[in-house]
């Protein structure tokens, strides 16, 4: 399928957008992703930068379903990441997200997320902030 | 003063993941100030949909951050060089804090990494800094931690249960 933005990858499988105030997705991780063949060339790992946008496609396909498609969300802030446990070829990554539009401003979204390997282990844990556009406005 | 083959034998990342093109100014465990143009036939512009908004060519900020984050690994491994020592293993990105995005970058554009030193100890070195293009602040960098770590303590991969 044809891509709606720039991003380095499809960084998502599969995404549920059912609940307004959550999202969770998922990727298998493969060798052949794009950019990978480079990360590194003798020892593959999917780069940390990359859970970030698995997170951010993730918010966009909520975004997208709660909004509408004329949305775009970008990142704006990322208050704190750290990252825990290595995603190599084979692993999935399971990650959720809570998405609290802010107070002030409800097109700015505050959103913390945790990834998980498939065996448990906690890949990443982050606060990000999207702000939202509409990019027919 | 570093160009890509120096960067390469520097910097473990390949095409196209290598993000940085050239290295500017470089104070060992001080400073380091790196480029990377942006061009339209790097593989994130491919499978896009025809036309986009103008904000959807934006260059991702994933990808800016990870040349954000190699120009730091070349500040940390060029100091080590200019000391005489050696940085053992892979450096990974570990943490980051208080990292804010002003602007969009876009094919042609050309991003400049000013990365300065916090602190280094022992395998772990704190950095902080801003991106920029031209005069305009595209993004600053609060704190980012990388660490070296041995390949070969690297938690396996374990197969679906």
């Amino acid at each position: 399928m044809q891509r709606q933005f720039c991003a380095p990858l499809t960084a998502v499988d599969s995404v549920n957008t059912e609940s307004e105030s959550e999202v969770s997705a998922s990727k298998v991780i493969k060798a052949d992703d794009p950019y990978l063949s480079g990360h590194y060339p003798h020892f593959t790992i999917y780069p940390g930068i990359f859970i970030i946008e698995s997170v951010g496609q993730a918010v966009r396909a909520h975004v997208t379903a709660h909004r509408g498609a004329t949305y775009g969300a970008d990142l704006v802030e990322v208050s704190r990441v750290r990252f825990t446990a290595p995603l190599l070829p084979g692993n999935t990554l399971e990650l959720d997200a809570r998405i609290t539009p802010g107070e002030q401003d409800p097109d700015l979204l505050s959103v913390k997320a945790e990834a998980r390997r498939e065996d448990g282990a906690r890949c990443a844990a982050m606060t990000l902030t999207f702000r939202l556009e509409d990019r027919n406005a | 003063m570093l160009e890509l083959p120096d960067i390469m034998r520097i910097l473990p990342h390949r095409p196209p993941i290598l993000l940085v093109d050239r290295v500017l100014e470089f104070e060992a465990g001080v400073r380091l100030v790196a480029t990377k143009t942006i061009s339209a036939s790097e593989p994130c512009y491919t499978g896009l949909a025809d036309p986009l908004h103008a904000a959807d060519y934006a260059y991702p900020t994933s990808l800016l951050i990870e040349s954000f984050g190699q120009s730091g690994a070349l500040l940390w491994l060029c100091t080590a060089q200019a000391k005489g020592t050696t940085v053992d293993g892979t450096l990974i990105f570990a943490q980051a804090r208080d990292c804010t995005f002003t602007g969009r970058v876009y094919p042609g554009d050309v991003l400049r990494h000013e990365v300065r030193m916090d602190h280094l100890v022992g395998n772990n070195a704190f950095m902080t800094g801003e991106t920029w293009v031209g005069d305009r602040r595209i993004a600053t960098m609060g704190s980012v931690l990388a660490v070296a770590r041995d390949e070969a303590q690297l938690p396996q991969s374990r197969g679906p249960a």
